[in-house]
């Protein structure tokens, strides 16, 4: 057997085929908070760590069939991604996986720019942009979660697996099942909504 | 030449380095000239940053015992 069929981003495969206890500790280790990020874009906060305690587990009884066909992150991702969904649609709670058409942030509407295309409303200034000294606010911060939070579902999850987790936008496709263009579009939109907090913070002080 | 209409709306990509060539060079060059873009793309950066040094504060540890705890047998499916 080729070595990278024996070992995978220095995990134990033939040890996790086997189902080995320390094999399983690391693959946890290595994964376990994008697989909450993962399930948290989907259905939410409060039901992302019980989705994703059940996906170790089925993950585990999984893996002697697991094949090596695709990387075991993009499997792990796949089996926690659709049991997210399932769960999602047993609540009863489906939320459209298609954001477009909702809420554009200021920036991106025409209001914004003048008939040359040029800006009408440019962006304000910031006492400061170093995000060292931005993150020393914690009422700023206390914003952006709250925003965060608020974001639509598809937004919110493609800048996690983007911004937070670094994950290339091919494989963030593959995980939300939706298109490039789709995926750009949400990141960008989410970026902007939550500069706008900041914008806003920087003016008046609150939310 | 670029309008900052459709700088705003390429500042992620360009970001991301998802353009071709010739736009990341459209894109530069117009940043080069206009303050306020500059400022734009810089503040949209500077967002990006914020929030990953939030979530670097928000890490969890301690998860993995809890998880191996409940696996069920081995071969047991």
């Amino acid at each position: 057997m080729p070595d990278n069929q024996i070992m995978q981003n220095n995990l134990d495969l033939a040890g996790l085929r086997n189902q080995d206890h320390r094999a399983f500790e690391g693959l946890v280790e290595k994964y376990h908070r994008q697989m909450v990020i993962v399930a948290r874009a989907i259905i939410g906060d409060s039901l992302a760590e019980e989705v994703v305690q059940e996906a170790w587990v089925s993950i585990y009884s999984a893996l002697p069939a697991f094949e090596g066909r695709s990387s075991i992150k993009t499997w792990i991702y796949t089996i926690v991604s659709n049991q997210a969904k399932t769960r999602l649609r047993k609540e009863s709670r489906l939320v459209s996986m298609n954001d477009m058409a909702e809420d554009i942030p200021s920036y991106l509407k025409n209001e914004r720019f003048n008939d040359k295309g040029g800006w009408s409303s440019p962006p304000p200034l910031w006492d400061t942009d170093s995000p060292e000294n931005l993150l020393e606010n914690d009422q700023l911060k206390h914003c952006i979660e709250k925003t965060l939070e608020l974001l639509p579902t598809v937004q919110k999850s493609v800048f996690l697996l983007r911004d937070i987790e670094q994950q290339p936008l091919a494989e963030i496709c593959n995980i939300l099942h939706i298109s490039n263009s789709n995926v750009r579009v949400s990141l960008h939109r989410a970026r902007i909504k939550l500069m706008q907090v900041i914008d806003k913070y920087q003016e008046t002080g609150q939310c | 030449m670029l309008k900052c209409n459709e700088i705003a709306n390429l500042a992620s990509d360009y970001l991301d380095k998802n353009l071709s060539w010739k736009e990341y060079f459209s894109v530069k060059m117009h940043l080069f000239m206009c303050g306020h873009c500059k400022r734009f793309v810089q503040h949209l950066l500077s967002t990006i940053r914020v929030v990953q040094g939030m979530e670097r504060q928000l890490a969890t540890t301690g998860e993995t015992e809890n998880i191996v705890a409940c696996l069920p047998d081995k071969n047991q499916t």
